[in-house]
């Protein structure tokens, strides 16, 4: 699989929120990589990140430990995206 | 056995040795549980607790829970379960409604708790559990010599339902209630002292609280309990403790379903996969089943009669979107909208007539008249009989939303968004997800210029996170029927 870079993974992460979790197809122009995912921001719960990062592991065909999961990590896109970038580079 | 108390102790004696929680790798046997419960009870009491008192329970699944809920119990108080996700504002709201006066909770909650307490109308105290220095032979010893007379007819716990009519309303199940349901449901799924539950599914709700936690120690069985939802760790713990009953909702299956593991766990333990609380879709289950080789099944209950039917059928693959049938001593009936029995196949109002049922919200004669009539209680729940009277759920009157297993009532967050100064009108409604879930929408008519950022933040530490809406339409105007009531059917297939 070629391996994607940083703003790619990005752009994946936001094409799942518009698709799976009906986030307005404008995030692509208003949101930056650190807008935050929860509450402020994209405005997802802590429900719907944890559907999110199912669907992450599943697009990136990766495996996200339950100790990985923490706030740090779900923060926004980028530090989403950092986090794929090094497990897909392992 | 007419009482908690007495069924705890019957079953304590009958499986002594055997584990009855392993809570962070430690086993507990029901022996040492049953001390551990009179030395907790012996504290809340020399705290002050008496007969008829309301005390809260503000904890994650845990022995912690497990030996609160019979302290309490044990005691003739009444225990008001608190869900670990609730904000100040709706912690408030129930140890007002309820006149709690204790809470118990942990380190984690403990500023939480310090603050809810601070601006309470009526004195309550706080007991965190892990500042208690516990004197286990003391403790037992200061119990001893009372005697508290527990009755069959006496509430157990306060639990809150919305039923068909919107606002939440408060439950007063009894003892003899949750020990019918209990024989009931342990008898229909063949539940033995050799089954090993996996406690994930909150306590603090009806579904993790009756099936799992209070199934589990009915049976004399083994409680595994975890103090959150953690797919790898549900997952290796189902493998690792040969977990035999895993009762959750469809968001739990659901993720598991979908998360890639790197070797498949080990699943062949499992005999039950029962899921309950919201409609599990039947892509889905297939999606488990192709997984993990089993099957879920559905179970229906209600708040207001505990569990009502499950779907135990051999033949699962031709059943999947069926609720089964009702268990041991619960009448299920099919009512049209003219108040008759409705013929096979013909969708109406499931109402059920169950020893395990309330027999009236407390305090509200006008709506009692409207839910429960001639012994049988109005769901507001929509489905059919089909000629073999199994059930099929299709829909419902009500307009809750299902959210990762939780109920919400939209009703509260309208509440809440009609306090903000830039609202004018609001509708709360669940908007279906592709995994099995759904997701809270809410369509404002601002009175002036608004932004979602400020609608949200409006919520934002007032209730549950769940809660808050994720979905925000700003309209004009809301449609409405000719006599004003705005028509929440038609935004939610828009």
């Amino acid at each position: 699989m070629k391996k994607s870079t940083h703003l790619e993974i990005e752009e994946k992460i936001k094409h799942i929120l518009v698709s799976k979790f009906e986030i307005k197809p404008t995030i692509h122009d208003e949101i930056s990589s650190n807008t935050p995912l929860l509450g402020r921001g994209i405005g997802l719960d802590s429900i719907e990140v944890l559907a999110l990062v199912t669907a992450i592991e599943k697009e990136f065909n990766i495996e996200i430990g339950d100790d990985d999961l923490t706030l740090d990590l779900v923060k926004n896109i980028g530090t989403l995206a950092e986090y794929v970038l090094q497990k897909t580079r392992d | 056995m007419k009482t908690l108390p007495e069924m705890f102790t019957t079953v304590a004696k009958q499986n002594a040795s055997r584990t009855a929680i392993v809570n962070v790798e430690r086993a507990v046997s029901y022996a040492v549980l049953e001390k551990r419960i009179t030395s907790l009870a012996a504290k809340l009491y020399d705290m002050g607790v008496r007969q008829g008192e309301r005390v809260a329970i503000l904890l994650p699944n845990g022995l912690d829970f497990v030996r609160s809920y019979f302290a309490i119990v044990n005691l003739g108080a009444i225990v008001v379960p608190l869900n670990d996700h609730y904000q100040e504002n709706e912690l408030l709201y129930f140890l007002e409604e309820c006149g709690v006066s204790l809470l118990i909770t942990s380190r984690d909650f403990a500023e939480l708790s310090h603050r809810v307490i601070s601006v309470r109308q009526f004195p309550c105290k706080l007991f965190v559990v892990e500042d208690w220095v516990e004197d286990l032979e003391e403790e037992v010893g200061l119990l001893g010599d009372f005697k508290i007379e527990v009755y069959p007819d006496s509430p157990v716990m306060y639990q809150f339902s919305s039923g068909s009519t919107g606002r939440p309303k408060r439950i007063a199940r009894t003892h003899a209630n949750l020990l019918f349901e209990l024989d009931s449901f342990i008898q229909t799924l063949s539940i033995t002292n050799e089954d090993r539950f996996l406690g994930v599914a909150p306590f603090s709700h009806v579904n993790g609280l009756m099936r799992s936690m209070m199934a589990s120690i009915r049976a004399g069985a083994t409680l595994y309990p975890l103090p959150k939802f953690e797919r790898r760790t549900v997952a290796e713990a189902i493998e690792k403790y040969r977990i035999s009953i895993f009762i959750a909702v469809p968001f739990m299956f659901s993720m598991l379903a979908q998360t890639t593991f790197n070797r498949r766990p080990d699943f062949s333990s499992l005999h039950l996969c029962v899921s309950a609380s919201a409609p599990m879709p039947k892509k889905l289950n297939q999606e488990f089943y192709n997984n993990f080789g089993i099957y879920v099944r559905q179970l229906y209950g209600s708040t207001e009669t505990g569990t009502i039917s499950v779907n135990l059928y051999s033949n699962i693959e031709e059943s999947l979107e069926s609720v089964g049938t009702p268990i041991r001593g619960v009448e299920v009936e099919v009512f049209t909208e003219e108040g008759k029995v409705a013929n096979v196949g013909e969708i109406g109002e499931f109402a059920v007539k169950s020893p395990a049922a309330i027999m009236g919200y407390e305090g509200l004669d006008e709506v009692n008249k409207e839910v429960f009539r001639n012994g049988y209680f109005l769901t507001g729940d929509l489905g059919r009989r089909d000629k073999d009277g199994i059930l099929y759920l299709v829909g419902r009157k009500k307009f809750f939303i299902n959210k990762g297993g939780y109920k919400i009532n939209p009703h509260e967050i309208e509440e809440l968004l009609e306090s903000h100064p830039k609202v004018h009108e609001v509708v709360v409604i669940g908007v279906p997800t592709s995994y099995g879930d759904e997701r809270v929408k809410a369509v404002i008519v601002p009175n002036t210029s608004c932004t979602e950022e400020e609608i949200i933040e409006y919520c934002r530490g007032k209730i549950a996170d769940f809660k808050i809406p994720s979905v925000l339409e700003f309209k004009d105007s809301l449609p409405k029927s000719p006599t004003g009531k705005i028509r929440r059917k038609m935004l939610m297939y828009e």
